[in-house]
């Protein structure tokens, strides 16, 4: 058994992958819930504005993999990116603030990583994931510390970060999305695009590959930052952060968006809308009893989907 | 490769002579398996056999020693020897009797370039090859190991194994083979025994050759570019000065330092040491966007340098293209005659031919260099495009350009100066009018 190369590479392949997601899911779902009354429920019963608000944060989120992923870039460590854009809208008093924060706080985190990559060609993959769980650390200490809620006796919970409305933040993932189709369209977005051909056709193209790893990274990582601060800032209520509930899981969500999507922003927001219903699937068989940990299943199932998808989109299977 | 015959006996080093191009590795990937022959037939001890594969070769007890090595660079020798299915014991003692110490504990990337040759020769050995064909196996060697290897070679046949041996090289075909068989643009010349008289070797290898175009550069005029004293980390001494309306050719066997040099030459690469002139100016050490700002085009040797090939043609053409791209990128379409569907076709679903044509497009044609630094740039090509590739030089190349080359039929017809390359260093330089044989020895020795 081995791959090869197609020579046309076939995009239906991700409508393949797309629907043996969903299979996949449905057959999840009906299997645990064991009837097809509680299996359809699950499957179809959602809060709009609930649904909407995960959309948005997947899809700031899944941005920060296009641009990662596009420049052959990466960046695994979304999530610890959204936890220093979080801690930055919680350390701010007006939601502009808080999302402008969180886009710097986020860009320098990622720098760490970036620039080792750039400078001294260490692996992302590994700089990125390990200064994720970093971030909890980080975050951690400010829950702890600085960032700790003194009113709220007894409990050790941070301030609160100021709210944004569902409408601003879905603005905000149209101004981030109509920003990374039209850079793509520019030589900037053209030069990180081609880094994915590997730093000598950066060069060769009259760019400095060192400068491009480190936009394209920090891009990524801004777009995660927001990403975290839009997750806290929506929320109708405590929009803090507890020593238990730093991380949220979004930062994988993204990724798998990121890969569902075929990679192209446009697809990634798309494939977030679908992201962002398993999630509330999710939810709904919690409701009817079933384990937390069910979101990353499923979401994690749609994610080996996606990468099946860009496998079979680029190569074929040859059984000999 | 036309009606060609050849023979090989058991216990005999049958030479294959022949210049690049003559259709030596064609001949050897037929016997191998990896081509199948349109016509003719191949018999082995006197049984007619049809070699569907390199695996259904090796079967047959054939090998192949080229210059790709079939071994893993982080495995030990041992590893790579259990690998291969070969017994250890086996091979060690193989090794003895051939005169041939194995490493066994070193990593493959320990080895040289001769060592792994040889653990790979004892791999074939040890799996009972009676044929071993042997691919221009001194390409890569130093002049020390090169004489290793033939005495290895010698014993291979003492033993009684028949050994093809691949060369361009007249004097180690001399020293090794029994017989030689030299072959020249797919034909064979002719079959030659000891004692061989290397003057009639290198005439077959040769004849005919000196037509040389009428007409070339007609107005050369001062130095626009200048090499002095380039060090890299194959290349050695190198000193290239091109003038205005110059094609300068770099020629050599390859492997022997172009595709660096060339890469030191546009800027591409920085030099160890040496020093770079454009129009009398200093540039060593620039940045490559530097180079590029003076009008340096650079054709790389390995195209994906050049080419992001999981990107589309058009997304490849705006590298160097501002406005009215598609227009512009039709319009070398038919100029060129690339062939792809669309624009929006991956680079990577192009054949090699093609790929290069986008190159030639948007290097040579959409930016009218000054200077052109090209690597094998006709390599794959068929003779029509690598006519388009000479014309548009001349047409669009504002200053001059320097091309690597491996065919000595090439560069005669096509240079103004030749500069012929040997492990890194010019070792001779020659101007109209060409004498094809001193440039041919030049390359050999």
């Amino acid at each position: 058994m081995r791959l090869v190369q197609r020579e046309n590479p076939s995009p239906l392949y991700y409508a393949v992958a797309f629907l043996g997601s969903l299979a996949t899911v449905v057959l999840i779902v009906f299997l645990l819930t064991g009837d097809l009354a509680t299996a359809a429920r699950s499957l179809t019963a959602f809060d709009v504005g609930y649904l909407l608000r995960v959309f948005v944060v997947v899809g700031v989120v899944s941005l920060a993999g296009v641009v990662s992923y596009r420049a052959g870039l990466w960046n695994i460590g979304q999530e610890g990116q959204a936890i220093i854009g979080a801690l930055a809208a919680i350390s701010s008093r007006s939601p502009a603030e808080a999302v402008a924060s969180a886009a710097l706080a986020a860009g320098g985190w990622v720098l760490i990583p970036a620039a080792l990559r750039a400078v001294m060609n260490i692996n992302e993959a590994v700089t990125t994931f390990l200064t994720s769980l970093a971030a909890v650390s980080v975050a951690r200490y400010f829950v702890e510390g600085p960032l700790k809620d003194p009113a709220k006796r007894g409990f050790v919970v941070t301030l609160e970060a100021p709210h944004i409305s569902l409408l601003y933040a879905a603005t905000l993932l149209v101004g981030l999305l109509a920003f990374v189709v039209l850079l793509y369209r520019t030589r900037i977005g053209l030069t990180m695009r081609l880094l994915s051909a590997g730093e000598d056709v950066v060069k060769y193209a009259g760019g400095r590959p060192s400068l491009y790893i480190l936009a394209a990274l920090g891009l990524s990582g801004v777009f995660a930052g927001i990403g975290g601060a839009l997750e806290i800032m929506t929320r109708d209520a405590g929009r803090y952060m507890t020593l238990q509930q730093v991380s949220t899981g979004f930062g994988l969500y993204g990724i798998s968006a990121a890969w569902l999507g075929g990679l192209h922003p446009l697809g990634a927001v798309a494939a977030s809308l679908y992201i962002a219903w398993l999630y509330v699937v999710a939810v709904n068989l919690k409701v009817a009893g079933l384990p937390a940990l069910v979101a990353n299943a499923l979401v994690g199932t749609a994610m080996a989907w996606g990468l099946a998808g860009y496998t079979m989109y680029r190569y074929k299977l040859i059984w000999r | 490769m036309d009606g060609v015959d050849f023979e090989v006996d058991k216990g005999e080093v049958h030479g294959l002579l022949g210049e690049n191009g003559a259709g030596k590795s064609t001949l050897i990937a037929l016997l191998y398996g990896v081509y199948t022959p349109d016509g003719g037939e191949i018999l082995l001890n006197g049984r007619r056999v049809v070699i569907k594969s390199p695996k259904h070769a090796a079967s047959l007890g054939i090998s192949l020693i080229s210059q790709h090595f079939a071994l893993v660079d982080t495995f030990t020798v041992k590893e790579n020897l259990r690998l291969a299915g070969v017994d250890v014991k086996t091979a060690v003692k193989i090794g003895e009797e051939i005169g041939i110490e194995i490493p066994l504990e070193k990593y493959v990337w320990e080895l040289t370039v001769g060592e792994k040759q040889r653990v790979e020769i004892v791999k074939a050995l040890a799996r009972n090859s009676e044929i071993l064909l042997m691919d221009e196996p001194t390409a890569l060697l130093g002049p020390r190991e090169v004489k290793a290897l033939l005495s290895v070679v010698r014993r291979l046949a003492d033993m009684g194994k028949a050994v093809v041996f691949v060369t361009h090289k007249i004097r180690e075909a001399v020293e090794v083979s029994d017989r030689i068989t030299v072959l020249r643009r797919g034909r064979r010349v002719g079959v030659y025994e000891r004692p061989f008289d290397e003057e009639v070797l290198l005439e077959a290898m040769f004849q005919g050759v000196v037509q040389r175009r009428a007409s070339r550069g007609s107005s050369i005029g001062g130095v626009i570019y200048r090499a002095e004293n380039l060090y890299g980390e194959r290349v050695k001494r190198v000193n290239i000065e091109l003038r205005r309306g110059e094609l300068v050719v770099v020629l050599g066997v390859a492997g022997n330092g172009q595709e660096e040099l060339m890469a030191l030459l546009s800027g591409f690469r920085r030099p160890k040491s040496g020093k770079v002139f454009i129009d009398g100016e200093d540039v060593t050490g620039k940045p490559f966007h530097e180079f590029l700002r003076r009008g340096v085009a650079y054709l790389p040797e390995d195209r994906s340098r050049a080419l992001a090939k999981e990107l589309s043609v058009l997304d490849n053409f705006k590298i160097r293209c501002a406005k009215g791209c598609m227009e512009k990128l039709a319009e070398a379409k038919k100029i060129l005659d690339i062939d792809f569907p669309s624009p929006h076709i991956k680079a990577a679903a192009l054949s090699g031919g093609n790929q290069q044509k986008v190159l030639l497009a948007r290097e040579l044609w959409l930016r009218e260099p000054y200077i052109l630094v090209a690597s094998y740039p006709t390599r794959g090509l068929d003779v029509d495009t690598t006519e388009k590739f000479y014309t548009l030089v001349r047409s669009v190349v504002k200053g001059g350009a320097v091309v690597s080359l491996e065919d000595v039929e090439e560069a005669v017809e096509r240079a103004d100066r030749i500069y012929v390359i040997s492990r890194g260093e010019i070792v001779a330089s020659f101007t109209p009018p060409f004498d094809v044989d001193e440039i041919a020895e030049a390359m050999t020795t």
